[in-house]
């Protein structure tokens, strides 16, 4: 009920904001404190005012976590009737539906810090869902350790930047970014990488990623759904907001970034196609056009502030319920064939037409978006524009590379398997159809300029059609290539998949391993023998005590009479030498 | 671009609440020492074969009550932005050596003591399960109460050692009357750091006493007289040590992981709330409030300690396999933060400092109580054993989750502002050390996610017998 | 009027006499001996009064080889008030006889008052070797042994100090303390006078059983009775000390030549007798420990040669002498070990309290009389700039409290053994109403010592400044 109403009323939020031709901004104070009397004025009164900014992009940011959200529990309410804490489940993703518009409403940065712990908590309970279990329990530590510690940074970048200018509401930050006193480029560089990695982490930009690939398949779909979709939207929203940040600390540090999002866009796509986990695949191809899009929002700031960057926020509007919908439909396809593995899997698309159609085009939406922000925003001749162009040719063969290896070839018999009863189920199907149908809207609309002009307030030009034709002439080689490689021989190519991902797989565990056994085990094993040895040497100490008393003791037995006898002799006799006629 | 503010509309001008029902010139010295003669009196009822055992808790909660309800109206009273001490009480002592017994609060000071006669309150219904020596046990535990609240409100330095030292004695006798199996090398491990600390205060307070012309031990005139540097480093740092000992903080903290996993409810809470931040109210007054070339020459060393213990506190609460001990361990991690915000020395660092120093205390004690209660009622420590207790145990569930969130500073908990107020205090001045601590909080959300899932909501044991 | 201050003497010395003459006759009648003890302490009570109502006034009598100041003042209203509650709280069934358990504590406050009023070198000889021959008739009455044992060691004692006494009057030529004070203080230190004021402090470090010359009586206060333990541990510990006081003001600026040594002294009793008490379970032995290691306390005080650090030695020697004289009394014939007193909590309330204040009080404990005087102490020594002293002595004073701790626990948190269990050296100290009245004006005065330590430490300072010190 409490789900309904929250849902309700942002949408209602949403048709009101689509109205307002100007954003429309709430103050409310949250914490308004004097603290000292003298120094700047900034560092007089410490406030974290409840800043809520409903502009455009906001209202269509809210729209696609809604739509990603909506349909993840539609979906839910029928493929996920065996998962448990059915209440749990909808009470969480409510509030994390709460958390996430307090995300995109957040002025302040101490406030949008407030919902983004708030969303982060949320996050680790839906991916944790499975309590019971010990596997997915295990996997969901690292949803909670690895998100903190970019949290961490995220922290430490809006306290940062507190402590150089006194304040943390980006209306009045952003103005006095370079004429603060105190404040320095290296101050503005720090800021900006720590903002970039609290970002980054959430927005699960390799080599963060793994927090929602490990949880690919041990959390309930819809969760990962959820989360991968809302994440995104917020993530990249967040991440355009600070870009005045980033831009007003130097060329150099965009670069840096620039190049990170490249590398981890290069790199996840990669990875997205080694492995036969059709979910982790999806995630991580996912992360890869995350990666891009994020890429383009820098680019934009480095070339002309802040012009295309909202391509690359569009992008991400429209992948998120693609993400989605891939999701659920191959979870679905999983579900219903009993396997996690590409290779076992086969004939989808003769037995579950919906949901293998629905994975195509969500697949198509994923990839192809990734190339509409990058008609706005980079230049194929750049050498980012290259290396993102790979990405977005790994992230098309990628996307499609599920739907190949789910819906062709034979779907074998297996023990306590039988392919003749998988079908489609009813009351699912229509969810992952609906994500890639807004996807796709989304999609066309953020391929126009109207749109972006609508989305930021702002005038874009139209790019030139050779700019749309080749990127998508990138994706479509990338699709091709897909569909030539699975048709010739789809065992032999999830084949190579498989050995690739077994590689990977043990890189990771290797390098896991490594990180427990050089990092993790020997922190908690000094902080384990510290707790022992601390208290022994209390004992030793306390044993020492004792044996002093003891010797004490022992002293006092010893024969006080001779002693004294004896000792009364010697000062006698020294007395008699000293006496006055005796010693001159 | 429209703006709409929406402002808390202002109260309109009411008379305090309690005003006219009770005022008192001697307000303090009452929370102080009517707990200590109703525990005196405890002592000499008779109380043949425990006929009268729910009688004395009645009376130990009714006089913890009372003084709360005291202290409530005093602190509706109390007058904000005042920059002087309120509710003084000041007659000359022994003025021979320049004792006065001189009492009163400020902010900090009420902040204090709301935690403490909160927690007052607490520890008496958190003790009523207690059935063996019930007489003793709360004469004891009041006593206890009543030597913080002393150390508290205390203005001279003489009388400040007085009651923190004598807080020990009680509190050692209920950890080897009533404690678990290791309570009685956890007392001895109680009395030695706690005795240290004494010590280093007392030596701490005479060198003050000493190097400001030794003719008072009034804190208004000792901690504003001018000293040397050295003078100042040299208290600062035995301060240090005085305030380790009982927060506690790395490597000082040697009693806390026995103490509070061999004590019985009741003294836990005390243990690890108010009688715990007197450590960080030392800090606060001597270091920070009198001595500024001590607070930032030694801000480095707190603010290093502060990250040693939050990050020591989260591995090894990580790698614990006793429950009681997990919740000791993270009892430590609001120490670690409060102390952070002293070592920054900046007006917003030390004002968070002084709300976690509430909020802190509620969480630690929260934590390292429920952890008693979940080990006692389930009968077992061993994480190993416990698992599943969710559905058998809603209320301690709810209990353990909020402990868990407050811990943390998520927001909607108290612990937030205080925490977000430190971490922006200490950026400024401390940015690796508040790094570290953000660090640690994290590592202590991965602990306290192992343990929420291990024993609450994971799958239950299956072989009891284990 | 002026000869009222002698009264308190007169009682004190009069009620000794007559008890040792009536009870040795054996006219005392067997009903007596519930009243000889409530009369006797009465009768100290009416001194105590005398003393503090009529001692105030600065006088001297037979020829100034007494004198009345603030300090015998207070020294003489401290003894009697501890003797009247020893023999109040005392366990007379554990006593070896009744009238010369009355007699004797009389007759070594007698010894103290005469030492504290002393104006010269005899009188100060004469009171304290009273006292300690008090002790001596006590402790004999149980154990011939250690009764010889202590006389041979307080032989030793009393040679080195009337040695030392000669040697100052030889090179005096006084033997009045003001007239020596005269002499000494526009002189330098030299051997000649050094070498004495070493025999008389030794000498009186072996009466008074500072580290480590308590080898000597502590042993012998073990095996002796009740109030004989009270008495040597207590009483003459006093009397030494207040001989000591007065010639240390007397031979300024001689002992402080010796106060590195003193310190070291201090330190070893400080840290020493906080150790030992910790090792020993036994409640007789841990409280003699505790009363060593505060002595060392009341050393280090002294050794400041401030006057502020013997006001506080002062102050606390009359707390420590309260407790270490009426502890081990309120034990009582409960000795046999930990056993004899686990759960006197439960059977004994009024005198478990009483026991359990005398141990936290010697330990040094908040908020006990004993904290107050060792508080005070160390203030003087933070004054003197000797932080490593004070540094030891809180190291000892936590050894002490944690040793208190543990006699607490066994009275209050262990059950009492069964009645049939309980052997004679474990038997329950006796009830009465006097020993109850008596076990509850020493919980008082412990309790209270800090509470009303103004007019104490008021008085303590005064008898500072009367001694001559600045």
């Amino acid at each position: 009920m409490f789900g309904t109403v929250i849902t309700l009323l942002l949408t209602l939020l949403v048709a009101w904001g689509l109205t307002k031709k100007s954003p429309y901004v709430a103050t409310y104070q949250y914490i308004n404190l004097s603290i000292a009397f003298q120094g700047p004025t900034n560092f007089q009164t410490f406030a974290i005012n409840l800043v809520l900014r409903v502009d455009h992009l906001t209202v269509i940011a809210l729209l696609a976590v809604l739509v990603c959200v909506f349909a993840a529990i539609g979906w839910h309410q029928v493929l996920g009737r065996g998962e448990p804490g059915a209440a749990r489940f909808h009470a969480v993703v409510t509030l994390l539906l709460f958390a996430c518009s307090g995300m995109l409403m957040s002025q302040d940065l101490a406030e949008l810090f407030g919902f983004w712990t708030i969303g982060g908590a949320l996050t680790y309970l839906l991916l944790a869902h499975r309590w019971g279990l010990a596997e997915p329990a295990r996997r969901a530590r690292v949803a909670l350790a690895l998100p903190f510690l970019t949290d961490v940074c995220l922290l430490s970048g809006i306290a940062w930047l507190y402590a150089r200018y006194g304040t943390q509401d980006l209306s009045t930050l952003v103005p006095i970014l370079h004429t603060n006193p105190g404040w320095t480029v290296r101050s503005l560089v720090v800021a900006s990488v720590l903002l970039f990695i609290g970002v980054g982490g959430r927005l699960a930009l390799w080599p963060f990623s793994s927090w929602i690939t490990q949880t690919a398949t041990s959390a309930p779909p819809a969760a990962s759904a959820i989360v991968q979709s809302a994440w995104s939207v917020v993530g990249i929203v967040v991440l355009y907001r600070l870009t005045p940040i980033f831009v007003a600390s130097n060329q150099r540090a965009l670069q840096v970034l620039l190049g990170a999002c490249v590398v981890s866009a290069v790199v996840a796509g990669l990875l997205g196609l080694l492995g036969s986990e059709p979910r982790r695949a999806v995630a991580l191809a996912g992360a890869a056009v995350m990666a891009i899009a994020a890429a383009v929002v820098i680019n934009g700031a480095y070339h002309q502030p802040a012009a295309f960057g909202i391509a690359g926020v569009a992008a991400v509007l429209a992948l998120a319920p693609a993400r989605a919908g891939a999701l659920l439909a191959i979870s679905t396809i999983a579900n219903a064939m009993r396997t996690d593995d590409l290779l076992e899997m086969g004939d989808a698309w003769r037995r579950m037409r919906a949901s293998s159609g629905a994975l195509l085009a969500c697949g198509a939406v994923m990839a192809l978006s990734a190339a509409g922000a990058l008609a706005y925003g980079v230049s194929s001749r750049s050498k980012p524009g290259l290396a993102l162009g790979e990405a977005v040719f790994v992230v098309a063969i990628g996307a499609l590379r599920i739907y190949f290896g789910a819906s062709f070839g034979p779907l074998l018999r297996r023990r306590a398997f039988d392919p003749d009863r998988v079908r489609e189920p009813g009351g699912a199907r229509g969810w992952p159809y609906w994500l890639g149908a807004a996807g796709a809207a989304l999609l066309v609309a953020s391929l126009t300029t109207g749109y972006l002009n609508f989305l930021d307030g702002k005038k874009h030009p139209q790019p030139a059609l050779e700019a749309y034709a080749i990127w998508a002439a990138v994706v479509i080689a990338g699709f091709a290539v897909c569909a030539f490689a699975l048709m010739r021989g789809k065992d032999g190519a999830l084949g190579a998949s498989a050995y690739g991902g077994v590689w990977v797989a043990r890189g990771t565990s290797v390098l896991f391993a490594g990180l427990d056994r050089f990092l993790v085990a020997p922190s908690t094993d000094i902080a384990r023998r510290l707790g022992d040895w601390i208290p022994a040497g209390d004992s030793a100490l306390g044993r020492f005590a004792t044996t002093s008393g003891q010797l004490a003791l022992a002293a006092g037995r010893a024969p006080a009479l001779p002693l004294v006898v004896v000792l009364a002799i010697v000062l006698a006799v020294v007395l008699a030498l000293v006496a006055p006629g005796i010693a001159r | 671009m429209t703006l709409l503010t929406i402002v808390q509309a202002s109260p309109t001008p009411a008379p305090a609440p309690g005003a006219g029902l009770f005022t008192s010139p001697f307000l303090l010295s009452i929370l102080i020492w009517v707990p200590v003669i109703v525990a005196v009196s405890l002592a000499f009822i008779p109380n043949p074969r425990g006929r009268y055992d729910a009688l004395v808790k009645q009376i130990a909660f009714f006089t913890n009550l009372g003084t709360l309800g005291l202290l409530m109206i005093g602190y509706s009273q109390f007058e904000n932005f005042l920059p002087t001490m309120q509710y003084e009480e000041k007659i000359p002592w022994l003025p021979s050596i320049g004792v006065t017994y001189h009492l009163g609060v400020d902010g900090p000071g009420i902040a204090m003591l709301v935690l403490s006669g909160f927690i007052g309150v607490v520890s008496v219904l958190a003790s009523w399960g207690v059935r063996e020596r019930v007489r003793s046990y709360f004469s004891l535990l009041l006593l206890a109460q009543a030597s913080v609240t002393g150390a508290i409100v205390a203005r001279d330095m003489f009388v400040l050692v007085l009651f923190w030292g004598a807080s020990i004695i009680p509190l050692a006798l209920l950890l080897i009357g009533w404690g678990g199996p290791r309570r009685v090398p956890a007392a001895w491990r109680l009395v030695g750091y706690w005795g240290l600390g004494t010590g280093a205060l007392a030596v701490g307070t005479l060198a003050l006493y000493s190097a400001s012309g030794g003719t008072s031990f009034d804190m208004d005139a000792l901690l504003k007289s001018a000293l040397s540097s050295r003078v100042q480093l040299g208290v600062g740092a035995l301060m240090i040590v005085a305030a380790a000992t009982r927060l506690p903080l790395f490597p000082l903290h040697g009693w806390a992981r026995d103490v509070l996993g061999e004590a019985p409810p009741g003294v836990v809470v005390i243990v690890a709330s108010a009688a715990s931040r007197l450590g960080a109210f030392l800090l606060l007054r001597v270091i920070v409030g009198a001595e500024p070339t001590a607070a930032h020459l030694l801000s480095p060393v707190l603010a290093a300690l502060a990250a040693l213990t939050v990050g020591y506190a989260a591995l090894a609460a990580l790698r614990s396999l006793d429950i009681r001990h997990t919740g000791a361990y993270l009892a430590m991690v609001p120490g670690g933060i409060t102390v952070l915000g002293l070592a920054a020395v900046s007006p917003l660092g030390i004002m968070g400092s002084v709300l976690s120093l509430f909020t802190g205390g509620v969480a630690a004690a929260l934590i390292a109580c429920i952890c008693a209660t979940v080990a006692e009622r389930a009968q077992t420590r061993s994480l190993a054993v416990l698992g599943g207790l969710a559905p058998r145990m809603p209320n301690a569930t709810w209990l353990f989750v909020i402990a868990a969130l407050s811990l943390l500073g998520v927001p909607l908990m108290a612990s937030f502002a205080a925490n977000v107020m430190t971490f922006f205090g200490a950026f400024k001045t401390q940015p690796i050390g508040a790094f570290a601590v953000a660090a640690g909080l994290a590592v202590s959300a991965v602990a306290l996610a192992t343990v929420l899932g291990r024993v609450l909501f994971g799958a239950p044991n299956s072989n009891p017998a284990s | 009027m002026t000869y009222l201050v002698l009264l308190p003497e007169a009682l004190v010395v009069v009620t000794a006499v007559a008890v040792l003459i009536v009870g040795r006759m054996g006219w005392l009648p067997v009903l007596s001996r519930r009243f000889l003890p409530l009369v006797a302490a009465l009768v100290v009570l009416v001194a105590f009064g005398v003393e503090l109502w009529a001692g105030a006034a600065l006088t001297t009598y037979f020829g100034g080889a007494m004198l009345q100041d603030r300090f015998a003042l207070f020294a003489k209203a401290a003894v009697l008030l501890i003797a009247a509650v020893a023999v109040a709280s005392a366990d007379w069934p554990a006593e070896d006889s009744l009238h010369l358990g009355v007699a004797m504590p009389l007759l070594a406050a007698f010894g103290v008052m005469v030492a504290a009023s002393a104006a010269d070198m005899v009188g100060l000889w004469a009171g304290l070797e009273l006292a300690a021959a008090a002790a001596v008739v006590l402790v004999a009455l149980r154990r011939p042994d250690l009764g010889l044992r202590l006389l041979v060691v307080g032989a030793v004692a009393t040679s080195l100090v009337l040695v030392g006494l000669a040697f100052l009057y030889a090179s005096t030529g006084n033997a009045d303390l003001s007239a020596i004070h005269d002499v000494l203080s526009s002189r330098q230190p030299t051997l000649a006078l050094a070498i004495p004021t070493l025999l008389l402090f030794g000498g009186l470090a072996l009466r008074a059983g500072l580290a480590p010359f308590h080898v000597g009586p502590l042993p012998v206060g073990l095996g002796a009775s009740p109030l004989g333990a009270g008495l040597l541990i207590g009483l003459v510990t006093v009397a030494a000390a207040t001989a000591g006081i007065k010639l240390l003001a007397a031979l300024t600026p001689i002992p402080s030549v010796y106060a590195p040594y003193a310190y070291v002294a201090a330190a070893l009793a400080m840290v020493g007798g906080g150790a030992a008490a910790l090792a020993v379970r036994s409640p007789r032995p841990r409280m003699a420990y505790l009363a060593v290691g505060q002595l060392g306390w009341i050393a280090a005080g002294l050794a400041t040669h401030y006057r502020s650090g013997m006001a506080a030695s002062l102050f606390l020697l009359g707390a420590s002498g309260v407790a270490a004289t009426c502890g081990p009394a309120l034990l009582g014939r409960a000795e046999a070990g930990e056993t004899a007193i686990a759960g006197l909590g439960a059977v004994r309330p009024v005198r478990a309290a009483g026991l359990a204040l005398a141990v936290l009080s010697l330990a040094g404990a908040p908020p006990l009389a004993g904290f107050f005087g060792e508080l005070a102490v160390a203030a003087a020594l933070a004054q003197s700039g000797n932080f490593v002293l004070l540094g030891l002595g809180l190291l000892g004073s936590v050894l002490s409290v944690a040793a208190a701790i543990g006699t607490l626990r066994v009275l209050y948190i262990q059950g009492p053994i069964e009645e049939a269990r309980r052997g004679a050296a474990a038997a329950l100290p006796a009830v009465t109403a006097l020993s109850t009245a008596g076990a509850v004006v020493f919980s008082l005065i412990i309790a209270g010592y800090g509470l009303f330590g103004n007019p104490i430490l008021g008085l303590a300072d005064q008898g500072a400044e009367a001694l001559g010190l600045r």
